[in-house]
C-alpha cells in the first residue's frame, strides 16, 4: 500500500501545497467569514476524489491491478487518503478557529464542536461516493460527485458558518425527529430544548460525531471492497 | 480483469495472487501511469510497490532508452512511454513479462530497439513472455511459440518453427487444388491467374513447388479459410 500512497501524496502535494500559505495568508483577513473556512473542508475532502477520477482517465486504475496490491488494499489506501486530508483539514480549520474566530466561542469546546461539525463533509463525501465510484467507476459517478461537492460547498457550509447556531449541522435531523413528538407544540420550543441538551452534553456530542463518522467511514469502506470485487475492467 | 466465471488459473505452478504479482511485469497498449509526474516520482513509487525492486537497473535503463527525469510522463510520445513501461517491467526481478501490443504505433527503429531487449530478457532459463499483437512480422522475430485467435476461437497454437516447416505456400490451377485433400489446405484464394493456397506439406504430393510461409500469410490465409 506504500507504493500507491506515496503516488497519492505526489498528487496532492500540489494543490495542498497552495492551500496552507492561502490559510496562513488569509487567515488574519478575511478568513473571520467562517463560510471560508468551512470550505476548506469541502477543497480537501475532493482532492481523493478527484484522484480517483484522474487514475481512469490515465488507465493508472487498470495498471495497479498487475502490480503486487490486492483490491482490499486499493480500496482501503483511499479510505486513508481521505482519512489523512480530514485530519489536515481539522488541522487547518482549528487553527483558522484559533485565530480568526476566537472571539465568537463561549470557550474552547464550543469551538473544538463547530470544527468536529466543519469537517464533515471529508468524511460525509468520500464514505458515500467511494462505494459507488468503486463498483461502477469514479467517471460514471461524475454527476453524484458534483452533488455532493455543491451540498457541501453551498448549503452545508452555509449552514455551519453561522457560530450562534454552531450545532447546525446535527440540528435539523434532530428537530425533525424532536417534531415526531406530539408534546412539543412549537417550533421555538424545540430550539429551546435542544439548545438547552446541547449546553449540557457539549463535549459528548463531539465525541458522538466522531463514533458517527467512524460507522459511517467502516460502514462505507465495507461496502467499498465488495463492490469493487465484483468489478470488471 | 474479468472476474473467472469458472475454474482456477495458475500462474508460474502457483495459484495467482497479489503477492505473485512481483514477479510479473506488465505493459499494456496504455501503459497508465499518472500523467502529472516524472520518471524520478514513478520510480519512487514502483520502488515502494514491489519486493524487487532494483532501482540502479531502473535508471540504466532510463539512460539506455534515452528518458529524460525531469519531464513529466503526459509530455513523452508513444515510444517513449512504451520505454518506460518497459523500464518499469524489467526493474522489479519479473520472470514473467505480460507485453499486449507493445509495438503498436511505434516507428521502426524503436520497435527493433524494444524487440532486441526482449530477445535479451528471454535468454535467462527462467524468464518468458506473453505477448498479444496484431504485428505477426514482430511476433515472428521474438516468438518460440504462436497461438492464433480469430472471433474468439483459437485457431492453432504451436512452435513456431514446426509451423513454418508444416505449412508452405503454393500456386497453382483451380482444378490442382480441387484435387487436393481437403485436410492438406489451410486456406486458399482463387484469382482470375489461377490458385494460391496455404498447404500442410507433409500431405500434398511431392510434384508441387512449395515455398516457406511467413506467418503474417499463414493468419491471414487461416482467417479467410474460417
Amino acid at each position: 500500500m506504500k507504493g500507491l500512497l506515496c503516488k497519492d501524496c505526489c498528487h496532492l502535494c500540489t494543490p495542498v501545497g497552495y492551500l496552507v500559505p492561502a490559510v496562513l495568508l488569509l487567515c488574519g483577513m478575511i478568513l473571520k467569514i467562517p463560510y471560508l473556512l468551512t470550505f476548506i473542508a469541502v477543497y480537501l475532502s475532493a482532492l481523493p476524489i478527484g484522484i480517483l477520477q484522474n487514475d481512469e482517465i490515465t488507465r493508472w486504475d487498470i495498471r495497479v491491478m498487475t502490480m503486487p496490491f490486492s483490491r482490499r488494499a486499493i480500496v482501503s489506501e483511499k479510505y486513508l487518503v481521505s482519512l489523512l486530508m480530514t485530519l489536515f483539514s481539522a488541522l487547518l480549520i482549528g487553527f483558522g478557529t484559533a485565530v480568526s474566530l476566537r472571539n465568537q466561542f463561549p470557550d474552547a469546546v464550543s469551538a473544538a464542536a463547530w470544527v468536529t461539525g466543519a469537517v464533515m463533509p471529508c468524511v460525509v463525501m468520500p464514505a458515500l461516493c467511494y462505494p459507488f465510484c468503486f463498483r461502477f467507476g469514479a467517471q460514471k459517478m461524475n454527476m453524484l460527485i458534483l452533488v455532493m461537492i455543491i451540498l457541501f460547498a453551498g448549503v452545508f457550509s452555509a449552514a455551519i458558518s453561522f457560530p450562534d447556531a454552531v450545532y447546525i449541522p446535527f440540528y435539523y435531523p434532530i428537530i425533525a425527529l424532536i417534531r415526531l413528538f406530539p408534546q412539543i407544540r412549537s417550533h421555538r420550543n424545540v430550539i429551546a430544548v435542544f439548545n438547552a441538551i446541547l449546553e449540557a452534553e457539549k463535549i459528548r456530542i463531539i465525541l458522538w460525531t466522531l463514533a458517527g463518522y467512524a460507522v459511517l467511514t467502516v460502514f462505507s469502506w465495507l461496502l467499498a471492497v465488495r463492490g469493487f470485487r465484483r468489478r470488471s475492467y | 480483469m474479468n472476474r473467472p466465471d469458472s475454474g482456477t488459473i495458475r500462474l508460474l505452478g502457483q495459484e495467482i495472487s497479489a503477492e505473485q504479482r512481483n514477479e510479473i511485469g506488465v505493459v499494456l497498449d496504455e501503459v497508465g501511469l499518472p500523467e502529472g509526474l516524472n520518471t524520478k516520482q514513478i520510480g519512487r513509487i514502483m520502488k515502494n510497490s514491489f519486493k524487487n525492486w532494483q532501482s540502479d537497473v531502473y535508471e540504466n535503463y532510463l539512460k539506455k532508452f534515452n528518458l529524460p527525469d525531469n519531464k513529466k510522463f503526459k509530455t513523452f510520445s508513444k515510444g517513449m512511454k512504451m520505454k518506460l513501461g518497459l523500464a518499469i517491467a524489467l526493474s522489479h526481478q519479473a520472470k514473467l513479462l505480460i507485453l499486449d501490443e507493445p509495438t503498436a504505433g511505434l516507428d521502426p527503429l524503436v520497435r527493433e530497439e524494444l524487440l532486441e531487449i526482449l530477445n535479451d530478457f528471454t535468454r535467462e532459463d527462467d524468464h518468458a513472455i506473453l505477448i498479444s499483437s496484431h504485428i505477426v512480422s514482430d511476433l515472428e522475430k521474438i516468438c518460440d511459440y504462436i497461438a492464433f485467435l480469430h472471433k474468439g476461437k483459437l485457431m492453432l497454437c504451436e512452435e513456431k518453427d514446426r509451423l513454418l516447416e508444416q505449412y508452405g505456400f503454393i500456386q497453382t490451377t483451380e482444378e490442382n487444388l480441387k484435387a487436393l485433400e481437403k485436410d492438406a489446405v489451410k486456406g486458399s484464394k482463387i484469382t482470375k491467374y489461377g490458385a494460391e493456397a496455404i498447404v500442410d506439406r507433409t500431405l500434398i504430393p511431392q510434384t508441387f513447388d512449395v515455398r516457406p510461409v511467413t506467418i503474417e500469410e499463414l493468419f491471414v490465409y487461416m482467417a479467410k479459410g474460417e
